[in-house]
C-alpha cells in the first residue's frame, strides 16, 4: 500500500467523507441500466441519495434500517435466540428474495456469534444466484466508533452519511478466509482491496 | 364499510358545516361534512379533510386532496395528489397519483407516478411508484417497489377495482335514496354524499 493510500485510509477511519466507487457493484448496476429487474435489500437507513439512483431502474429496494439493532445484539445469547432475533428483524415477507444485499462495515462491529448467526439469515434471504455486497475496513487500524455509515448516493459513488461526531476504535480487520467460514455456507466470489484501504466482498451460496 | 365519494360532493346538496372534535363519519348520525366546504381549498386548491375528521371506510376521489384527519380504511384517488399532512394519520392502504407523505401513515402506499417522503413522515408499511424521493432526515423502513411495470400493474387493479367500487355505489346509493323515499325519511338532502353512500350505518 502507498504512503496516500495509507493516508486515505486512515483518513476514512477517522471519518473523512471521501466517496469513493464500488467496483464489484457495478455488475448488478449494469444489469439495472439494461433493464432486468433487480431486488435489492440495504441494511443500513434509508438515504436519499441512494433511492434518487435507483429510481427509475426495474428494482425493489428493501430498507431494512437494523445496523444499529444487530450491533446491540447480546453475543451471549443462544444460537437459536440470535437466529429468532434475526427471524424478528429481518422478515422474509418485506426482504426476501434478494438478487443482492448490501451489507456494509456490519461484520466489522459485530462479534462472532453474532456474525454467524447473520451468515444464516441472510443465507435464507437470498435468492437463488443472489449475492452479499460487503465492505469491511481492511488496512487501516482504526474505524469510526459508533459506525459511522457508508451508502450509495446518487452519483453511484459511496459514501458516509452526515458528519461523525463520535470516536474510534480498534479495527478487527477480519481475514478474509476467516468470514468465509464464519458466514457458515457463504462463499467469496471476489474480494478486491481498495484504495482507501476497505476491502470489498462479494459473497454467494 | 362507509364510502366517501369526493369527486361528487357538490352534487349531494350537503351544506359545509363546522368542524366538530373527534367528529367520526363512521356514525351516520354525524352532522359534519368529511371535507373543507366547498369554497375552502387547501394547498394548490386541493380539498382538505381537517384534523378533527376521523373517516372509517373507503375514500375515492377525483380531485387532489389534503389529509389533516385521520382515516382508517382505503384512499383512492388514482388520477390525483395526495397530501398526508403533518398531522395526518392514516391506517390505510392508499392509492393515489403522487403521494406526498408529511404524517403519519400504517399500511402500504402505491404511487403511479412518485411518492415524496418528507422528514416529518412516519410510515410503517411498503411503497409502490416508479419513483421514490426521501428527503433528507427522513427514516423510513420496509420495502420499495420501484419497477414500472409491477407499479402499473398495480395501479391498473386499483383503478379497476375503484371502478368497481363506483358503480357497486352508485347501486348503493340509489337504493339508499328509494328507500329513504319510501320512509319519507328525506335525509339525503342535509347530508354528505359519503354518508348516502356507505348504505346503513358505515362499516
Amino acid at each position: 500500500m502507498t504512503m496516500a493510500q495509507r493516508r486515505q485510509a486512515d483518513s476514512l477511519a477517522a471519518g473523512a467523507a471521501v466517496p469513493f466507487p464500488a467496483r464489484l457493484l457495478q455488475p448488478t448496476i449494469e444489469r439495472l441500466e439494461q433493464g432486468e429487474r433487480q431486488v435489492l435489500l440495504d441494511l443500513g437507513r434509508a438515504q436519499p441519495g441512494t433511492l434518487d439512483f435507483l429510481s427509475g431502474f426495474r428494482c425493489r429496494l428493501g430498507i431494512a434500517d437494523v445496523l444499529q439493532a444487530i450491533v446491540e445484539l447480546d453475543p451471549e445469547q443462544s444460537a437459536a435466540a440470535l437466529d429468532r432475533a434475526f427471524l424478528r428483524l429481518l422478515p422474509e415477507d418485506n426482504f426476501g428474495g434478494a438478487d443482492l444485499i448490501l451489507c456494509w462495515q456490519l461484520l466489522d462491529y459485530i462479534e462472532y456469534p453474532v456474525l454467524e448467526a447473520l451468515g444464516r439469515r441472510l443465507c435464507a434471504l437470498l435468492a437463488t444466484g443472489g449475492r452479499i455486497h460487503a465492505l469491511t475496513e481492511y488496512s487501516a487500524s482504526t474505524m469510526p466508533d459508533p459506525m459511522y455509515p457508508l451508502f450509495l448516493d446518487r452519483d453511484g459513488a459511496v459514501r458516509r452519511a452526515g458528519a461523525h461526531a463520535g470516536g474510534s476504535r480498534a479495527a478487527p480487520r477480519h481475514a478474509p478466509a476467516e468470514l468465509q467460514r464464519r458466514l457458515g455456507g457463504l462463499q467469496i466470489d471476489r474480494a478486491v482491496l481498495l484504495g482507501n484501504g476497505m476491502q470489498e466482498y462479494l459473497f454467494s451460496l | 364499510m362507509s364510502m366517501f365519494d369526493l369527486g361528487k360532493r357538490g352534487d349531494s346538496g350537503s351544506k359545509p358545516q363546522g368542524n366538530e372534535e373527534g367528529t367520526t363519519m363512521q356514525d351516520r348520525e354525524s352532522t359534519s361534512a368529511p371535507v373543507a366546504p366547498a369554497g375552502e381549498k387547501g394547498r394548490g386548491g386541493a380539498a382538505v379533510i381537517g384534523p378533527s375528521i376521523h373517516i372509517e371506510g373507503t375514500l375515492r376521489g377525483g380531485e387532489d386532496l389534503i389529509i389533516e384527519g385521520q382515516i382508517s380504511g382505503r384512499v383512492h384517488l388514482p388520477e390525483n395528489s395526495l397530501t398526508i399532512g403533518p398531522k395526518g394519520r392514516l391506517k390505510a392502504e392508499v392509492y393515489a397519483h403522487t403521494v406526498y407523505v408529511e404524517g403519519t401513515v400504517e399500511g402500504d402506499l402505491f404511487g403511479g407516478d412518485r411518492i415524496v417522503i418528507r422528514k416529518t413522515a412516519e410510515i410503517r408499511g411498503n411503497l409502490m411508484a416508479p419513483r421514490v424521493a426521501l428527503e433528507e432526515g427522513a427514516r423510513f423502513k420496509g420495502a420499495i417497489e420501484m419497477d414500472a411495470k409491477a407499479v402499473e400493474s398495480a395501479m391498473s387493479k386499483a383503478k379497476q377495482s375503484n371502478a368497481g367500487e363506483s358503480a357497486t355505489t352508485a347501486t348503493a346509493t340509489a337504493a339508499s335514496a328509494a328507500e329513504s323515499r319510501a320512509a319519507g325519511a328525506g335525509s339525503a338532502g342535509g347530508k354528505a354524499t359519503a354518508e348516502a353512500a356507505g348504505g346503513k350505518g358505515g362499516s
